[in-house]
């Protein structure tokens, strides 16, 4: 009895020192080609735009042929939370960790560990401050130029603009204010007569909408992607007579912007691909793979019309998607999926036919 | 002895005139602020748009009075309005009737767990609110995967006039709605969500003040075991506040859908604190057993003024928040103090 509880003892002190020593050997083992760790820390879970850009890497590393797996830690949690995140990232030795930061620079310190253990740490859609990191992400500055100029545009180069921005403080909504202001300032017939901050919240920007919409009171609204409800309350406040209306790649917006162009309604459609995530991937594969990227990786938006871009728009509208899905389908040079393997949403190890 | 105070009309009539007082004061100083705000439209745009925060805060209130809270209510709503504007296409009825059934399950268990196993609410109603969250994050991308805009019908429900008036504004003068007929400008401010929070406020009143059910509600959430000792199956009547809770909630819901013309996951996620908070400046206690229904239609009244009242101000978003918070504190104190005199 003793005995053999000692011979137990001895062949579980055995078994887990070659464990160990095994875990240790795989960690110290240098990224193989093909077979790359990505990890992904993502600070807002429940988010439709933030769903979309982790199915994007997903759906990416598994058609790269290069990605062994992706680790997701996903929730919505504080700077604390997610630098605990990247850290569990680090110690299940990833070899690339894709961010979505909460915070400018709370995650610094955890973000500077990974890349002192060797590992690529690219962010995305928000900036930071960690020095050693690539960054991916839409050109917001030129989102907020973009919008303005189709805007005035289309309000005949005069007339007030009602502003509906995002959140006070956030990067996005100042690096947008910075744009739009830029342009506006160069025509002096047109003013920003009343300007309020949505907070990207869908019922405060309807309330908002429904509160300042008033027939004759302005000829056009630009909004940082809280758009189909404002455009959905002008039918009733403004009793069917459009003022056009600056909104992002919303599939409800783009839907609107389609049908609603026959009674005069013009929508400008200026992307926030949350595709963006597979771009950070293709990043994070070329960094893993050697190859030179620049520090700072930014998609140039465009502004989209159906008067102009009427077939882009007409194939943007996604039916079997809700209604805040951020409907850009591909960036070309960066992701190589069509839309039934974003849909997908498959990791590589998350299926044994491949995913493709 | 404190359920026969509920319904002392005096005490119940001199709150009141404070919070139409209160209203009253915002109101006048959002007009100030910008004149247009006395017009007729102005006035209606503030029914319209306390509506779905009235039916919302009407869930609360049952809730509330047997002593419990709902903080699920939100994820409760976007829910109904997401399974009903994404099932529409397999037509209205069926859709609503899934919104329904939802709205009872969801319901049912919180009041369940509540009641029978004596869970706290704050925490089972969160945990619950968490649970949503997952489950329509997947959803999105399976079960209830495909476009989630309004049917029509609803958005008309939702929005319009009950009678519609826009052709009875010639182009030139449908410039300025001041400018327009005083009759066209009252009948245009009858809309249909206005009417619908009327119609289920009378429910709800009739309920609460007339029908034994109510006067359960009001006994459970005065004291619990008193009620458990006279015969009262006190769990029976915290799940049918929880399901009452849950179907008003997931009407407000399809409301809110029905005014944005599409429902996103996050629709009436703001609307949770404001639909507790109009419970509470309504005068119903946190506690339970003490308030009732017209005390926080007042509340959300105040509460839809008091955002007009900040969108008309050009100061900055964080000077609103401050006023904001700085007066709801001030509301709920006044009313302690004014409840306590009386």
């Amino acid at each position: 009895m003793n005995l053999s509880t000692k011979h137990v003892k001895a062949g579980l002190a055995v078994a887990t020192s070659i464990t160990l020593m095994a875990g240790a050997a795989v960690f110290a083992a240098p990224a193989q080609a093909n077979n790359y760790k990505i990890g992904v820390s993502n600070s807002w879970a429940g988010n439709s735009w933030r769903e979309t850009m982790v199915c994007a890497i997903k759906a990416e590393a598994t058609l790269s042929g290069k990605v062994a797996s992706v680790t997701v830690l996903s929730r919505n949690t504080d700077a604390a939370g997610q630098s605990a995140d990247i850290r569990t990232l680090k110690t299940q030795g990833v070899n690339a960790i894709i961010v979505n930061s909460g915070d400018p620079s709370a995650n610094n310190a955890a973000i500077a560990e990974a890349v002192a253990a060797g590992i690529k740490v690219i962010t995305v859609d928000n900036s930071t401050t960690a020095p050693n990191t690539t960054f991916v992400a839409n050109d917001q500055v030129a989102y907020g130029r973009v919008g303005a100029k189709a805007l005035i545009k289309a309000m005949g180069g005069k007339g007030n603009i009602l502003y509906m921005r995002g959140a006070s403080g956030a990067g996005a909504d100042t690096d947008r204010d910075k744009g739009f202001r830029e342009v506006v300032a160069k025509y002096p017939k047109v003013k920003i007569t009343k300007e309020v901050f949505t907070n990207w919240d869908w019922a405060t920007g309807g309330t908002l909408a429904n509160q300042l919409l008033v027939p004759g009171k302005f000829q056009g609204v630009w909004t940082s992607g809280i758009d189909y409800n404002v455009v959905t309350a002008m039918g009733k406040k403004l009793k069917n007579k459009y003022i056009p209306v600056v909104g992002s790649d919303n599939n409800e917006f783009i839907r609107l912007s389609n049908t609603l162009t026959s009674k005069g309604f013009v929508g400008i459609v200026v992307p926030n691909p949350a595709i963006v995530g597979g771009a950070a991937l293709k990043v994070a594969v070329d960094l893993l793979d050697g190859k030179m990227v620049p520090a700072t990786n930014l998609l140039k938006p465009k502004a989209l019309t159906v008067k102009k871009n009427k077939k882009n728009l007409a194939s943007r509208y996604v039916p079997t998607q809700e209604a805040t899905f951020s409907s850009t389908l591909s960036l070309p040079g960066y992701t190589t999926f069509t839309p039934a393997q974003l849909f997908r949403c498959k990791a590589p190890q998350d299926s044994n036919d491949g995913g493709r | 002895m404190r359920s026969f105070k509920v319904l002392d009309e005096s005490r119940i009539s001199k709150s009141m005139l404070s919070l139409f007082g209160i209203l009253f004061i915002l109101y006048i100083v959002t007009g100030l602020l910008d004149p247009y705000n006395f017009s007729i439209p102005a006035i209606g745009n503030i029914f319209y748009l306390a509506a779905a925060l009235g039916l919302l805060a009407a869930g609360q209130t049952i809730c509330m009075l047997t002593g419990g809270i709902d903080l699920s209510l939100a994820m409760i709503a976007t829910g109904a309005a997401f399974i009903v504007s994404v099932k529409s296409s397999s037509g209205l009825p069926i859709a609503l009737s899934l919104a329904l059934l939802y709205c009872v399950v969801i319901g049912a268990i919180n009041g369940l767990a509540v009641g029978l196993l004596g869970m706290n609410p704050l925490i089972m109603t969160l945990g619950m609110n968490a649970v949503l969250i997952g489950v329509f994050t997947v959803g999105v991308t399976t079960f209830l995967r495909g476009s989630s805009t309004v049917p029509d019908l609803l958005i008309t429900l939702s929005t319009a006039s009950i009678i519609d008036t826009s052709s009875w504004v010639s182009e030139s003068v449908s410039a300025d709605p001041r400018s327009w007929p005083v009759f066209v400008s009252i009948i245009d401010t009858l809309t249909w969500p206005f009417f619908i929070w009327a119609l289920i406020s009378a429910v709800v009143l009739f309920i609460l003040i007339k029908t034994g059910l109510g006067r359960l509600i009001y006994a459970v959430g005065d004291n619990a075991r008193a009620a458990r000792l006279a015969g009262v199956k006190v769990w029976q009547v915290q799940t049918t506040a929880y399901i009452l809770c849950a179907i008003l909630g997931g009407m407000g819901g399809i409301l809110l859908g029905g005014q944005s013309g599409a429902v996103a996951l996050s629709l009436a996620n703001s609307f949770l604190l404001p639909s507790i908070a109009a419970v509470v400046i309504g005068g119903t206690s946190i506690m339970g057993g003490i308030g009732n229904y017209k005390g926080t239609m007042m509340g959300t009244l105040i509460l839809t003024s008091l955002s007009s009242l900040l969108t008309t101000l050009n100061s900055s978003e964080a000077v609103k928040q401050m006023i904001y918070g700085a007066i709801v504190l001030t509301l709920a104190w006044i009313y302690a103090k004014i409840s306590e005199g009386a």
